[in-house]
Formats: structure tokens, C-alpha cells, sequence
């Protein structure tokens, strides 16, 4: 039988009769990166929290490196890492104090490691974490995760606040742990993110897995709105022959349009005429839902 | 492991302590000022008989002050409002779920809850007892030392509120059901008074096993503090299951 760090089977929960997972079922190999891709309360947090014990599922069940969540709760968190949406740390206790105290929580922290990690992140952790702006906490946050070098990572929004050269550093990080064997889940909103570092994706709406994609075939859908300028006004006629081209409007000498997939096409038409600008934007979620899933917007 | 958690809960709730326990102070500075006002009055004295305590002394005041008002309106309500807030709360509960993603059981996460509970209400109630008693020195009439008996039930008293506070803390499901339990709380501890304290009525308030049958001869009966320890045990049971059952969503 396949050994797999995370298995949920028909997974469901229900808060006060709303439901918040609908019949999830989900495999994770070892060594993957697994994202959890929708829009906020689609389930993707509950999912988490029901393989870290923190609720219980209303059917299904769902294992954790081979474990049973409720039947080996403790066993399941002490093998797991988890960053969790909304970090609270403890406002009395600096950084370091915090991670030490973590540390001790489990067995056999290298606390050089958990500082190097924090050195990557260029953490303070001399600062009481009451005074850390969002951005400072949630890099302890991930310090914390991955210090115990857990074989499965559940990461929930992890760059939510973090500026670009630390998300940079996060999925440096995310692919080192890929290559050494150890799987995460991340939990996220962002496409572009998903698209970046994730093997597969599983597609999450009102609590249902809607699909669950590779990370190439995202990227190979992945849609772009384009905006163009140029040196002189064009011929929309030219841009109306490329398939993968949709809301194609032509103002003067910009251009305005969603591209499907590869823009190479379009590229190689514009550079027929002298391009001042491009801007390439991923739009709303919403508007990917309604564009690759058929799922209108007012209903995400 | 539980003891870092109670230490870090300390360091974190410092201040709300330090103003219940001023709170505890000043009560106890404006009863002293304000009884040769209100001696003799009529409801003073209503009020004594409603707790058979006897009327016309100063020994009766201070009884009401401290035993029947003091410590559980002052000690008691910030053993209820401690006891909701240590369980819950969006940023409580995210704390919640941030230690229970660590190999930690639920129980070791409730029992520093309750013991730092215990612990804050221990210090809230010496502070009052201790401030009472300073005034009542330098008055005509100082507490004797049994009153010390009846401290220790009135510490068991305000766990048990605190207690009571943790169960409304896992169990209530929004503002107007803490407020609402709050109240019931507060009736619980005085409406049995008010029919008539002679009555059996009165055992079914926890007040009663602080000040016992005769409260100005401030004997302190043994079997009053093992039911108040009892309740205190149940309660403290029913809230770990709740914590247990709890989903921190």
C-alpha cells in the first residue's frame, strides 16, 4: 500500500448547520508541496484544523503520516509543523524567549537551526513579540514550523504581511525541504503563489474540492490580464487571430486583454510595433473561478 | 511544562490583577470612611439582618463588608471575568489553537489555566482580607483571627465563581450569554438571602458555606469548606470537559 503523509476520506464538517467541508477527499506523497487553493471560508483552515485535532470532523476521517488525527492527536502534532492564519504570540515574551519555549515543547529542537532560520527571515528576536508588527510575528511564526524539521508542513497563508524578498526566502526554504523529502500543505488565496511552488493544487470552493491540478497544468491555465502600449495606434484585427486571447479592447494605442495559458503568441504580435509599456496583472480570484471553473462570481 | 504556561499567563495578565486588587482596596478605604455615615441607618441594618449578621456593630459592618460584599462581588467578579476570558475570545482561542498545535495535552493547557486562576484569586482575596483587616486594626473593634477560617472558604468561594466564569468561557456562545450567566451567578450567590436568611432556602447559595448558620460568631464549620471544595471539583471538572469537547475553530 502507498504511504502517504496526509489522507482524507469524505471528510465533512458542520458549524451550526452550515457546512464548512463537503465530502473532501485528498492525497498527499511524500516530498510534495500541496496547495489548498480558494477564496476565505471555503474550508481550506477547517481542513487544517480537523488534522491537527482541533475539531472534529461530522463524517469521514482523515490520517496524518499514517495515523488516525483523533485517535493520535499528540503523536500526529508532534511529527507536524503548523503555521497557523492568525498567529497569536505570547505579548510578554521577546522572539527568542518564544522559540526557546516552543523549542522545549518539542523533543530534540536544534536551537542553532531555529536561529538560522530566524537569521534567514531577518528576525528581531530580541523585541517582545507584543511590539512586532504582523510581518515580524508571522516570521517567528514560520521559524517556529519549520525548526523541528517535521516531515509534514502545514502552512496557512504563510506570506500573508511578508514583503517580497522574505517570500522569496520562504519558498527558497519550502523548496530546500521538498528536496530533502518533507512534504507541506500550504493553505493560500494567492494563484501566483500556487502556481510558483506547489506540485499540485486542490481547488476549494464553499467547502468542496472542485479539482485538484498539477502545478503545470495551473501555470499552463493561468490567466493574465495584459495591458499594452504603444508607439502609434494598432489594428485590433491583428490581436483578434490569437485563440488563447479573450476581452480583447483596443483604445488608440493601448490594448487591453486576458490571456489563457502562454503569452508568447500575443508577445510576438506586439513586436511587430514599437511597445512602450506591458503590465501583466493575475486577476481576482473570483474572475478565475468564473473564467477556468464555470463558478460565477457572486457565488465565491 | 503546564508551569511555563502558568508562568507566561502571569506575565501576561499582570495588570488586570493589579486593578482588581486596588479596586479590593479602595472598596475596602471608602467602607471604612463612609460607616460613621451610615451607621444605624435602616438598610444597613435591613441589610445585616437579610445576612444574619448582627445589627448596630461594627463587627457586622465588616463582615458585610468584606465577607458578603468585598470578596465576592470584587474577588468573585474578576474570578468570573478572568475565568470567561482565559478560554475565550478570538485572540484566546488563536493562542488555544497555536499551543495545541504543539504536542501539548488539553488537559496540561486547562490545568495552568485553572491553577493560574486559582492562584490570582488567592492573591486577589488576600488583598482585600489583608487591607480589611489593616483598617479594622486601627478602628474599636479589629477582625479576631478566626476570621482567617473564614477567609479560606471565601478564597474557595471566589475559585468557584472563577470556575464558573472557565465553564461560561467554553460553553457560552456570544456576549449576551456571559452577561445573562453573570447574572444567574450573582442571583445564585444572593436571591436565597433575600426570602429570609433563617430559611433552608439560603444552603443553596455558596455564601452560606462562607459565612455558616451564625455568621457573627464567625465559627467556620468543616463540612461547609469540603462542599465548597466539592462544588469547586465539579465544576472544575465540568469546564476540562468542556475544554476537552471544545472546537477551536
Amino acid at each position: 500500500m502507498r504511504y502517504l503523509v496526509m489522507r482524507t476520506e469524505n471528510l465533512s464538517k458542520e458549524f451550526r448547520r452550515q457546512p464548512a467541508l463537503c465530502g473532501v477527499t485528498l492525497e498527499v506523497d511524500p516530498g510534495e508541496v500541496f496547495g489548498l487553493l480558494g477564496p476565505s471560508a471555503a474550508g481550506k483552515s477547517s481542513l487544517f484544523h480537523i488534522l491537527l485535532d482541533f475539531i472534529r470532523p461530522s463524517h469521514g476521517h482523515a490520517l496524518v503520516l499514517g495515523m488516525d488525527c483523533q485517535r493520535n492527536g499528540l503523536k500526529v502534532r508532534r511529527l507536524v509543523g503548523y503555521l497557523p492564519q492568525n498567529l497569536s504570540l505570547p505579548k510578554g515574551l521577546s522572539g527568542r524567549q518564544v522559540i526557546e519555549r516552543f523549542a522545549a515543547l518539542r523533543d530534540g529542537v536544534d536551537l542553532n537551526f531555529a536561529y538560522s532560520l530566524a537569521a534567514r527571515f531577518k528576525t528581531n528576536l530580541d523585541v517582545p513579540c507584543g511590539q512586532l508588527c504582523a510581518a515580524e510575528q508571522r516570521k517567528i511564526g514560520l521559524v517556529q514550523a519549520f525548526m523541528h524539521k517535521p516531515e509534514l508542513i502545514l502552512l496557512d497563508e504563510p506570506s500573508r504581511d511578508l514583503d517580497t524578498l522574505t517570500q522569496m526566502e520562504l519558498y527558497h526554504l519550502i523548496a530546500e525541504f521538498r528536496a530533502e523529502g518533507h512534504s507541506v500543505v500550504i493553505a493560500s488565496q494567492s494563484i501566483a503563489e500556487m502556481e510558483r511552488i506547489c506540485d499540485r493544487v486542490a481547488v476549494f470552493h464553499q467547502g468542496r474540492v472542485i479539482a485538484v491540478e498539477r502545478g503545470a497544468q495551473l501555470r499552463a491555465r493561468a490567466i493574465r490580464k495584459i495591458e499594452m502600449r504603444f508607439a502609434n495606434p494598432v489594428n485590433p484585427q491583428i490581436f483578434m487571430g490569437l485563440n488563447n486571447i479573450n476581452q480583447l479592447v483596443c483604445d488608440q494605442n493601448k490594448v487591453y486583454c486576458t490571456v489563457q495559458g502562454d503569452p508568447d503568441a500575443l508577445l510576438k504580435t506586439a513586436s511587430q510595433f514599437r511597445v512602450l509599456d506591458i503590465i501583466s496583472q493575475q486577476p481576482p480570484l473570483e474572475e478565475v473561478y468564473q473564467m477556468v471553473y464555470g463558478i460565477p462570481a457572486y457565488v465565491v | 511544562m503546564w508551569f511555563d504556561l502558568f508562568k507566561d499567563l502571569w506575565l501576561e495578565r499582570r495588570r488586570p490583577i493589579f486593578f482588581w486588587c486596588a479596586a479590593g482596596l479602595g472598596w475596602n478605604i471608602f467602607a471604612a470612611l463612609a460607616y460613621p455615615a451610615v451607621q444605624g441607618e435602616e438598610w444597613l441594618d435591613r441589610l445585616l439582618t437579610w445576612f444574619a449578621l448582627q445589627s448596630g456593630t461594627q463587627k457586622g459592618y465588616w463582615l458585610l463588608v468584606l465577607m458578603v460584599l468585598g470578596s465576592p462581588i470584587i474577588g468573585g467578579g474578576y474570578a468570573f471575568l478572568e475565568g470567561i476570558h482565559l478560554f475565550k475570545g478570538r485572540g484566546v482561542r488563536q493562542m488555544l489553537a497555536f499551543l495545541l498545535a504543539y504536542p501539548l495535552p488539553r488537559w496540561e493547557v486547562y490545568l495552568s489555566r485553572v491553577v493560574y486562576l486559582f492562584s490570582a484569586s488567592f492573591l486577589l482575596v488576600l488583598c482585600i482580607f489583608t487591607s480589611g483587616t489593616a483598617l479594622t486594626y486601627f478602628s474599636a473593634n479589629p477582625m479576631p483571627g478566626g476570621m482567617w477560617r473564614m477567609w479560606t472558604a471565601s478564597i474557595l468561594l471566589v475559585f468557584l465563581l472563577g470556575l464558573a466564569g472557565v465553564l461560561v468561557g467554553n460553553l457560552g456562545a456570544s456576549r449576551w450569554m456571559d452577561r445573562l450567566a453573570g447574572l444567574l451567578v450573582l442571583g445564585w450567590l444572593y436571591l436565597p438571602y433575600v426570602q429570609n436568611s433563617t430559611a433552608g432556602l439560603v444552603r443553596l447559595s455558596p455564601l452560606f458555606y462562607v459565612l455558616g448558620e451564625t455568621p457573627t460568631n464567625q465559627t467556620f464549620v468543616m463540612e461547609n469548606g469540603l462542599i465548597l471544595f466539592l462544588l469547586c471539583a465539579i465544576v472544575g471538572v465540568l469546564g476540562g470537559f468542556a475544554f476537552e469537547r471544545l472546537e477551536l475553530n
